[in-house]
Parts: structure tokens; C-alpha cells; sequence
């Protein structure tokens, strides 16, 4: 009978993955996403049109929601920026990262105002 | 000149008329008349102009003399001058209109006696002939016969006649008698008419009449006269030196008397009315033959069986003939014309029909008048039994003027005269004939053909000028040579003119009018001309061509031609029914070529075009333009507010265009409000978009193979908006108008005829029957109810950022709250490798590398430096990472805090007034880092992150106390003016201190 938490290599040559831990992969790939300030930027790119979006078809408090968490996406790759070992990176990275979170910002504070006229219309 | 070679019956005074009847009969045998000048009776008289009438005034002088009563005792004169009284009469009322004939009796003896006249000669047989016997009567005692003074006395009374020819019947018995006997002219008398022959009355007889002396001799020369003064008074012996024209007939028998005077008075009026003939052939002279142009008769004895022939030939140019035939009594000595059967022979051997000397016109009552004379259609006149004239003309050799066939026009012609009696075979036989042929070139039209303008032009060589009717036509044939229209000979109508010395013809515009010529409208069918242009048979079959005629069929071949046919039309005096005698003849032709076919099949298309238009704008019911516009039902696009209504048309003759008219902005239609709480409809507005639709014409509408009316392509789009649920009617202005260019395509492919005002005036007829269609015609929809919801109110701002603020608050606390939460996250310094620490008490800064542990050093240990933390306590000293930095975008800022004591770290120290104490900038993190207290007996210096090594914590250590006597140094020096400025503060305070003292002790002042 295997061992279950036996993580040396598998005398039975099975594949990473098999027969382990259920969500293993799971969480190691989350916190690997985690560290990937590439993936929240463009996580803050894409829910920040679509709090415009939203702001545009009036669709309430949805709009500055999407806002929020454009803007917390921006926020939070600047923190796996930070938060990245490693030598100091480059100043693009810094700017780039400023201008998304300012962009984001402003592109939550469009939608709730689209959205805000909506409102006030319906 | 004079022949005596018959005996005169000399009877004496008061014998009777059956002695002179017997004389008469003696005298028969040979000729009788006697030509004394030879001159003919016109060379004295001047033609009368053309139109002008002929006047021909006769003077009838009688000698009544006493020797009368010898030489003619049965009063002949007396008779003569009725007879010629007759005769003129006659003439006058035969010839009216075109001859005016006065009388005037006359008699002399010693002295001239104006008897009576002048009186018309018409009707003046009742008036003179009662009065001749007075006349005529020989007064009472002895009276001589005084020639001068008759002559003077004629040339009075023609004087008096005025203008005219003037003929002198003379009846005497031929002696001037003033002072002897008859039987001798003594010298006295000789001298009495030489000058009278030398007067100027001779001379003006000579010169204005011609005279008949009649010799009357019933007693023979045994009285001694022997005409010799007579004679010489017209030239005889020794001659008159103003001698008279004229003849004196004196070789006659009594009996014959009356023919005599006939012949005396018409032989000279004939040929004066003869030479103002406006009927002779063309080119036929004036005057009749003279005597040396008759022919006698010859070969035959005049019987019936072997008739006495008068041969004449006709050739191939010979054109036209008049045969003139004598039967006169006073040049022939035919005695009875009537008598002769003449007839006429061809070179075939046809015989025309028998005449009887001109008997028979005369007796019908037809003189000087024309008759067919069958079968040949010539045509025969006799003025009066003496004369014959047979006019013959080739045109009837095509069957002309009533002639029949079998016969033709070259060859021997021969006139047979022939009679029944002895006597009659004796006239027979002294018969004379002279013919007169006229001949011609055949004419023939040349450069025949149509120029680049269309008109037909040709010179006709060998005009006929010498006929008063010529008329050139066109014609038009088939391929086959057969004409389109055997009807109608000419496409012109009339004659086309041949002008000038040139004789050149044209007709303009030819293939207009042929094509006009062809139309219903211009009296043809229509279809002929396109058939003989398409190689079919004309319409019909009523001109088979040759090929039709017999044989096999074969296809009939495309083409029409033109062809130049000369008509000459041939007037004879006949009876008042009897046609003329038109000649054609076909003179040249002119084939169309194909390019020119072609263009007339343009043109007739054209022409069918032009009469369907005109049919069409003739006919009050025929629509135009479309008609019967009709709106389908309304179909609705509530959410877009819209509607679209389909527009069909019934399309008419032309394509038509169907505009909606737009007044700018304006409402279309009516509208009501169904929601009866809120009834204003002010509000409603119903617009439409521009909309046009092309309508075809029935004809492409029928090719398209659609059936019923027009739907156009695009449907009428309406808008509307109103407040809530309303019923819409719509009311659209539809314009109703011919497609631009209508007119002109309608125009451009038909032909108008030339002289018809070309296409202005149909153009204009089109343009009125368009105009009374064009219409704007107003289509009302059924109604339709379009639930609109309202309009949405106006935001105000305020209402926006009513809304909006909520939303901003949130979102910037989502943000602060991200921020901060970040910042948090990353305010814990990463863990250090060593827990190790050290702490120094140094005496003065340069002091550290005396440090002896343990006695100056203390080593420690604090396990939670090697964990991320925030903060941590290392022997008094509070590190701290302070986090709202990084909520600014900052570095992560690390800090120590000493109570009580002043400190300083490698970043140097960090004041704040509102915090006791003081504080060390350590970093951003703490590795190799360190914390300087400053205290009364020196500096204690906290390093921590030791390594393991022994030599390199001491190097770290040697390292920090460098560093921190360093940076006390700097803080020191940093510290001075500040120092200074402090106590320069504290003395100022105390010296304020002071004298505040002071000045409540001091005694005021006096």
C-alpha cells in the first residue's frame, strides 16, 4: 500500500499530480498567480471596460463594483510587484504600474458616473 | 397663167339656170378653179396674237353694171353672195370664239353704193339675204363699169373695218368700162387704172386683203371683154404696179357656182382659222400645205375594187402625221366630195373605218371638230366637204385614244379613195393628199439619283417642248418593276417641274415624302413600301409583278425604285366628251440603295410611331402618367417608432416618378390620442423620409412579366412620436411626374413628314397632355395606433450626483481600503538570517575598536527577527516598520524609538514635536542594521543581524560603531546652529526675565 503523503519520486513512476493531495495543484498554481503582477494588470485592464460597459447600460451599483475591483486588481499587481523577490525591476514596471492604477481608478470613477446618470434617469 | 381651155356657157341676159347648169356640166371634165398670184390667203394676214380671236371681215362687191344684163342674166351674183352669205354664216357660228366674221355688200357700176354691213357674219343670213336682190339689181340707164372706183370704195369700206383680215369677193364680168365699149379698153382707161395701181388705196388693198374676183361670162367673150383690165389689176400683161392678192376665177360652169363660192370663202377662212389652231401636233407649222405640196392620187381607177391610192410612210422618229386630203372643188374639180369613200390602210393591212369625204362631220353638225377614227385612234376632221384632214399620233400605238391592236406604226401607210359612181371615181381620181410628220427624240432622264440630302434629281434630255402639256412624274416601283400603287401614279401628287434650259428636276426630300406617300395619311396602305423594302409581296397581291404572271413562283426580290415617267397630253377639238390623249412613257428610274432602304424603313418606323403617338394624344382616355396610387397597409416598428407604407401605381404609357412632398419639417397626416386622461396630442409629431419611386411604363411593366400595378421597391418610411398610445392617420402629398427626358425619348425616334411643322407642334400637344396628368395626389393611410412610450425626462445633475456621490464614496473607500490593505501586507520587513544582536557602550565615538567583550559588549539572542514582522524590542530599542508610507507609493520606512534617549540609526535620526522621545531611521529594512542611544557617559550602540562568524560580527560591529560615530558627528555638527539659535533664545528669555524684575523695583521716575 503506497503512502499517501510520500512526496519522494514514485517508485511506481506515476506522474506529478496523480494521487496526490486533492487541490495541490490547485493552490500551488493560485499562489504562482499570485505573484504574477502581469495577470492582475490585465484582470484590472479588462474589469475596468467593463465597469464602463456597465456605467453605459445603466446597470446600477454593478458599475462601480466593477470599478472597485478593477482598481483592487491594479492595486494588487503592483503588490505582487512588491512583493516579488528578487532584484529591483525596472522604473517602467513602476510607472506602468502607477499609470494602470491611476487609469483604473479613473475608469471606476467613469463607470459609477455613467452609472450614476443611469440611475438618476430610471 | 390663166387656162380657157373649158368653155364658159355664154349665156346671155335672162337666160335661164338650166342653161348654165348645162354649161356647168361641160365644164366638169377639167379643173376649173384658177390660181391667178398663187399666194395663199394667210401670207396677206397677220396672225392674231395668241388667245386672240381671228376677226375676218368679207366684203361682197357685185358689179351691177349694164353689161351685167349680158353677162349674167340669171343674176348668179345675186345667188353667189347669198350662197356666201351662208357659207359665212355658217363659218361665223362654227367658228365662235375663235373667229369673228363680219359681212359688208357692196355693189358698183359707174360709181360705188354701200349696200349694207358691216354686220356680224353669225345670224346674218336672215338680215342680208333679203336685201342682196336690191343690190344686185342693175339700175335704171346706162352705167359704165368703173374698176377705180370700186377699188377705191373696197379700200374705204376695209378701212373702215379696222383691223382683220379682209377678204374680197368680187363678182364682175371683167371689164373697167368708162368711156368705150367692153370690147376695147381704149387708152384713156388704161390710164384711169394705172393710177389707180399706183394709188395708195391699191396699195392698201394688196397689202390688207386678198381677193376673189369671180368672172361672170354667161355670154362668153363674143361682147369684147376679155378680163384683160381684170387681169392686169392682179398682175396680168403689163402688171399693176400695186397689184391685188388674190385669184380670179372666172373657168367655171354656172352650174358650179355655188361649190365655187364655197371654196372661195372657205378655202381662205379655213386656212387663216387653221393657222390660229391652238389644237395642231407638236411642232406642227401654222399654215396649211401650199399647192405644190399635194400629192395626186395614184394607181386604181377609183372603183371600189381598185381604189386610187395615196401612199404615205411613217418611221421609227416619226412622232406624229396630219394627212391633209383636197377634195376641193376650185383646186381638184371634185365635184361631189361627198361622194368619196376614203379609208385609211395600215402597213398590216388594217382598214380603219370608211369616211365619206368629210361628209358626214359636216352633216353631223360637228365641223372643224375631231372624230376618232377607229381602229387606229387616230383622228379625222373636215371643216367642210372639200377638205380632210387625218391626224395621227404613235401614242395610240400603246392603245391610246381608244385604239385596238393589230396594227403598227411603222411602215407603208396608204389612203384608198374610191367611189361608186363615174363620177364619183372621176373625184376619186383627182384627189391630192399631203402629209406632214413630225418627229422627236426620245426623251430620257439622266443622272437620275438621290443626293446625301435626300432629294432626287435627274436632267430630262429631250424635252418636248413643242407640247403645251408635258408633265414629268415619279413613281414608285417594286424590285419587280411593278409599280407599289397601280392607282396612284405619282408619289408627288402633281407634276414634278422641270426648270431652265438645263431641264432639271428634283424632288426634295425624297424619301420623306415616299415615306409620307406610303402612310395611310398620304393615301397609301402603309405596308407596301415596307414590303417591297423587306422582299415581300405588296399587301394585297393587286399588282402581281412578272413573276406572278405565270411560271414558278420565286421570292420576290427587296427594293424600290424610282421612275421618271413623261406624261404629254394631246387635246383634240372633239366633241365635248372626248378625253384627252395622254401619252407616259417611262424615261429613266433610279434603284434605292440599301443603305437608302434602310433609311426609309427608319423612317417609316417613325411615321408608325408618330400616328400611334398622335392616336395616343388624340384619345382623351389614354393615361400617361401613372394613375390609381394606392397605399398598402401600415406596417409598424413600435420600438423604432416607425412605420413603412408600400406605394403602388398602375404604370401608364411613359415611366412616371412618384415624389413625397416634403413642406420642410412639417407634420404629415393626423393624429388622436386614444388615452382619454390625457388628450392633448400637441405633442404627436409624424414625419416621413424623402421618398421617390420610378414607375415604369406599361410596356417594360407587361415585359417584365408582372401582372397587376406596380409595387415600388422601397416603401415610405414614417416616423412619429408622441406621449403615449395615439392613433395616426397619415396624409402624403404624392407628385405625380414624367420621368425627366420623357419627351425627348418620345421625340427622338419619330419622323415627321416635311411641311408638317416638323415635332414642335406634337411636341406641344405632349407636353399639354403630360401637363394635364401631372398632379400631386394625396394618399391617406388607413389609421394606425403606435404605443410610443414617453420620452425620457431630463437628468438634472443634481439627481447625478445624488447617485454618483454614494458610488465615489464607495469606490474611493474600495480604494483607500486597497491601498491600505497593501500597504499593510507589505509593511513586515523580510526575516533576517540571525538573532543575534550586540550591544556597545562606547566612550567616545572612535572608541569601538577598543570594545572588549564581554565587559564593553553584550551579546543577545531575539528569535523573532528571524520572522517577517513588523516590529521588534532589542534591549530598549522599538523597531517599528511603519506602513503608511507605503499607502503613499513610498519605500517601506523602518524605525527605531528609544524613551527616554535621544538615538540616531544609519538613515540618521527622525524629530517629530509631537512625539516624546526620540527616534532612529533605520531603513527600508533591517538587516546590518543598528540603533546609536546617545546617554550622559557616551554612546550605547544596538547592532543587530549579527552573522555566525565570529570576525565578521566583529567586522559588522567595528563597522556600525564607525558608522555611528560617524553619523553622531554629522547629527553634532547639524546640531550646532541649532544649539546656538537655543541658546541664544535661552539668554534673550532670561534677559526679558530680568529687567521685568527690575522695573518693579525701581523708583518712578520725578
Amino acid at each position: 500500500m503506497l503512502d499517501p503523503f510520500e512526496t519522494s519520486a514514485d517508485p511506481a513512476g506515476r506522474p506529478d499530480g496523480v494521487g496526490k493531495p486533492a487541490g495541490a495543484a490547485f493552490r500551488r498554481g493560485l499562489r504562482r498567480a499570485r505573484r504574477r503582477p502581469g495577470l492582475s494588470a490585465a484582470a484590472a485592464v479588462v474589469l475596468a471596460a467593463a465597469a464602463v460597459s456597465a456605467g453605459y447600460q445603466e446597470s446600477g451599483w454593478a458599475a462601480p463594483a466593477l470599478g472597485c475591483l478593477a482598481y483592487a486588481s491594479a492595486v494588487h499587481a503592483e503588490f505582487a510587484r512588491r512583493s516579488r523577490r528578487g532584484p529591483p525591476r525596472r522604473r517602467i514596471e513602476r510607472l506602468g504600474s502607477a499609470a494602470l492604477r491611476l487609469a483604473a481608478f479613473w475608469a471606476a470613477i467613469a463607470a459609477a458616473w455613467l452609472a450614476a446618470r443611469g440611475l438618476a434617469a430610471a | 397663167m390663166t387656162r380657157r381651155t373649158a368653155p364658159l356657157a355664154a349665156a346671155a341676159a335672162g337666160a335661164a339656170l338650166a342653161c348654165l347648169c348645162a354649161a356647168a356640166a361641160l365644164a366638169g371634165s377639167t379643173r376649173q378653179a384658177h390660181a391667178e398670184t398663187g399666194l395663199a390667203v394667210p401670207a396677206t394676214c397677220a396672225a392674231p396674237a395668241d388667245g386672240a380671236v381671228l376677226r375676218l371681215n368679207v366684203l361682197i362687191l357685185l358689179d351691177n353694171s349694164g353689161s351685167l344684163a349680158r353677162n349674167d342674166p340669171g343674176l348668179l351674183r345675186a345667188q353667189g353672195a347669198k350662197d356666201a352669205v351662208l357659207v359665212l354664216d355658217s363659218l361665223s357660228t362654227r367658228r365662235a370664239g375663235h373667229a369673228e366674221v363680219r359681212i359688208a355688200i357692196d355693189s358698183f357700176n359707174t360709181g360705188y353704193e354701200r349696200g349694207a354691213g358691216w354686220i356680224d357674219a353669225a345670224g346674218s343670213s336672215r338680215r342680208l339675204i333679203g336685201r342682196i336682190d336690191p343690190i344686185a339689181a342693175i339700175p335704171e340707164g346706162r352705167t359704165l363699169t368703173d374698176y377705180t372706183a370700186a377699188m377705191r370704195g373696197a379700200a374705204t369700206r376695209f378701212a373702215e373695218a379696222g383691223e382683220g383680215c379682209n377678204l374680197l369677193v368680187w363678182f364682175t364680168d371683167g371689164e373697167h368700162v368708162t368711156h368705150g365699149t367692153a370690147a376695147e379698153v381704149d387708152p384713156e382707161e388704161w390710164s384711169q387704172l394705172n393710177e389707180l395701181c399706183q394709188g395708195a388705196e391699191m396699195d392698201r388693198l394688196r397689202r390688207t386683203a386678198w381677193t376673189g374676183a369671180v368672172r361672170l361670162r354667161a355670154g362668153g367673150d363674143e361682147g369684147g371683154s376679155s378680163g384683160e383690165t381684170l387681169r392686169h389689176l392682179f398682175g396680168g400683161g403689163l402688171g399693176c404696179a400695186h397689184a391685188l392678192r388674190g385669184d380670179v376665177y372666172d373657168d367655171f360652169a354656172p352650174a358650179d357656182l355655188g361649190r365655187l363660192l364655197h371654196d372661195v370663202i372657205a378655202m381662205p377662212a379655213e386656212d387663216l382659222l387653221f393657222r390660229a389652231d391652238p389644237h395642231k401636233l407638236p411642232g406642227e407649222p401654222d399654215d396649211p400645205p401650199t399647192e405644190p405640196e399635194y400629192q395626186p392620187c395614184a394607181g386604181g381607177d377609183g372603183a371600189p375594187e381598185s381604189p386610187c391610192r395615196l401612199v404615205f410612210g411613217l418611221g421609227r422618229d416619226d412622232e406624229s402625221f396630219r394627212l391633209f386630203v383636197d377634195l376641193t372643188f376650185l383646186r381638184r374639180g371634185i365635184r361631189n366630195p361627198s361622194d368619196l369613200d376614203l379609208v385609211l390602210r395600215s402597213p398590216g393591212g388594217r382598214l380603219s373605218e370608211v369616211l365619206h369625204g368629210g361628209a358626214e362631220s359636216v352633216e353631223a353638225g360637228t365641223e372643224g371638230r375631231y372624230r376618232a377614227l377607229a381602229p387606229f385612234g387616230f383622228h379625222s376632221r373636215a371643216h367642210y366637204p372639200g377638205e380632210l384632214e387625218i391626224l395621227g399620233h404613235r401614242v395610240a400605238e400603246t392603245g391610246a385614244g381608244g385604239a385596238t391592236g393589230g396594227w403598227r406604226w411603222r411602215g407603208e401607210w396608204s389612203l384608198l379613195v374610191s367611189g361608186e359612181t363615174p363620177q364619183a371615181q372621176a373625184d376619186a381620181r383627182r384627189a391630192a393628199m399631203a402629209v406632214r410628220k413630225q418627229a422627236a427624240a426620245a426623251p430620257a432622264a439622266d443622272s437620275l439619283g438621290i443626293d446625301s440630302d435626300g432629294t432626287l434629281s435627274g436632267f430630262l434630255a429631250g424635252y418636248p417642248s413643242q407640247y403645251d402639256e408635258v408633265a414629268l412624274h415619279i413613281r414608285v416601283d417594286g424590285a419587280d418593276g411593278a409599280p407599289l400603287y397601280a392607282t396612284r401614279p405619282s408619289v408627288t401628287g402633281g407634276p414634278v417641274t422641270v426648270d431652265g434650259q438645263a431641264r432639271r428636276f428634283t424632288v426634295p426630300s425624297f424619301l420623306d415624302l415616299l415615306v409620307e406617300w406610303d402612310s395611310p395619311s398620304g393615301g397609301g396602305n402603309g405596308r407596301n413600301l415596307r414590303e417591297a423594302l423587306a422582299g415581300s409581296s405588296p399587301a394585297g397581291g393587286t399588282q402581281p409583278g412578272p413573276a406572278a404572271a405565270g411560271g414558278p413562283a420565286r421570292a420576290p426580290r427587296a427594293g424600290v425604285g424610282a421612275t421618271a415617267v413623261l406624261t404629254q397630253t394631246l387635246r383634240y377639238p372633239g366633241p365635248p366628251d372626248s378625253p384627252a390623249t395622254v401619252w407616259r412613257r417611262d424615261v429613266g428610274a433610279y434603284r434605292l440603295s440599301p443603305a437608302e432602304g434602310a433609311e426609309v424603313v427608319r423612317r417609316i418606323d417613325g411615321h408608325a410611331a408618330l400616328e400611334e403617338l398622335l392616336g395616343a394624344l388624340s384619345d382623351s382616355s389614354h393615361a400617361w402618367l401613372p394613375g390609381r396610387l394606392a397605399l398598402g397597409e401600415p406596417r409598424l416598428n413600435i420600438a423604432a417608432g416607425a412605420a413603412t407604407l408600400w406605394v403602388s401605381a398602375v404604370p401608364g404609357a411613359v415611366a412616371g416618378t412618384l415624389t413625397l412632398a416634403l413642406d420642410g419639417d412639417s407634420a404629415l397626416g393626423s393624429v388622436e390620442s386614444l388615452d382619454p386622461l390625457r388628450p392633448e396630442t400637441g405633442r404627436a409629431r409624424l414625419w416621413a423620409a424623402p421618398w421617390n419611386c420610378r414607375v415604369p411604363s406599361a410596356q417594360d411593366h407587361r415585359a417584365s412579366s408582372l401582372d397587376g400595378p406596380y409595387q415600388c421597391p422601397a416603401p415610405l418610411r414614417l416616423g412619429m412620436a408622441a406621449p403615449h398610445d395615439t392613433e395616426f392617420t397619415a396624409g402624403l402629398d404624392i407628385e405625380v411626374v414624367e420621368e425627366a427626358g420623357t419627351v425627348d425619348r418620345l421625340l427622338a425616334p419619330l419622323w415627321f413628314a416635311p411641311g408638317r411643322g416638323g415635332a414642335a407642334p406634337v411636341e406641344a400637344r405632349l407636353e399639354a397632355a403630360l401637363g394635364r396628368e401631372r398632379r400631386v395626389q394625396r394618399l391617406v393611410s388607413a389609421p394606425f395606433v403606435l404605443d410610443v412610450p414617453e420620452p425620457p425626462a431630463p437628468v438634472a445633475a443634481s439627481d447625478v450626483l445624488a447617485e454618483f456621490l454614494p458610488m465615489a464614496a464607495v469606490l474611493a473607500a474600495a480604494a483607500a481600503t486597497a491601498r491600505l490593505a497593501m500597504a499593510w501586507r507589505l509593511r513586515p520587513w523580510p526575516a533576517l538570517g540571525s538573532a543575534d544582536y550586540a550591544v556597545a557602550q562606547l566612550q567616545d565615538p572612535d572608541s569601538i575598536g577598543a570594545l572588549q567583550p564581554p565587559a564593553d559588549v553584550e551579546r543577545g539572542i531575539r528569535m523573532d527577527l528571524l520572522r517577517p514582522a513588523a516590529a521588534a524590542r532589542i534591549e530598549g530599542v522599538r523597531i517599528r516598520s511603519r506602513w503608511w508610507p507605503l499607502l503613499l507609493g513610498r519605500e517601506r520606512s523602518v524605525v527605531a524609538r528609544v524613551r527616554a534617549a535621544r538615538c540616531f540609526g544609519p538613515k540618521g535620526r527622525l524629530r517629530s514635536p509631537l512625539r516624546r522621545g526620540s527616534r532612529a531611521r533605520i531603513g527600508t529594512d533591517i538587516d546590518r542594521g543598528w540603533v546609536a542611544t546617545a546617554s550622559g557617559d557616551g554612546l550605547r550602540l544596538v547592532v543587530w543581524d549579527l552573522p555566525a562568524d565570529e570576525r565578521s560580527a566583529q567586522e559588522h560591529l567595528q563597522n556600525a560603531g564607525r558608522d555611528a560615530s560617524s553619523e553622531a558627528r554629522r547629527l553634532a555638527e547639524a546640531d550646532r546652529p541649532r544649539r546656538r539659535r537655543a541658546r541664544r533664545t535661552r539668554r534673550a528669555r532670561r534677559a526679558r526675565a530680568r529687567p521685568s524684575a527690575d522695573v518693579g523695583t525701581a523708583p518712578p521716575a520725578v
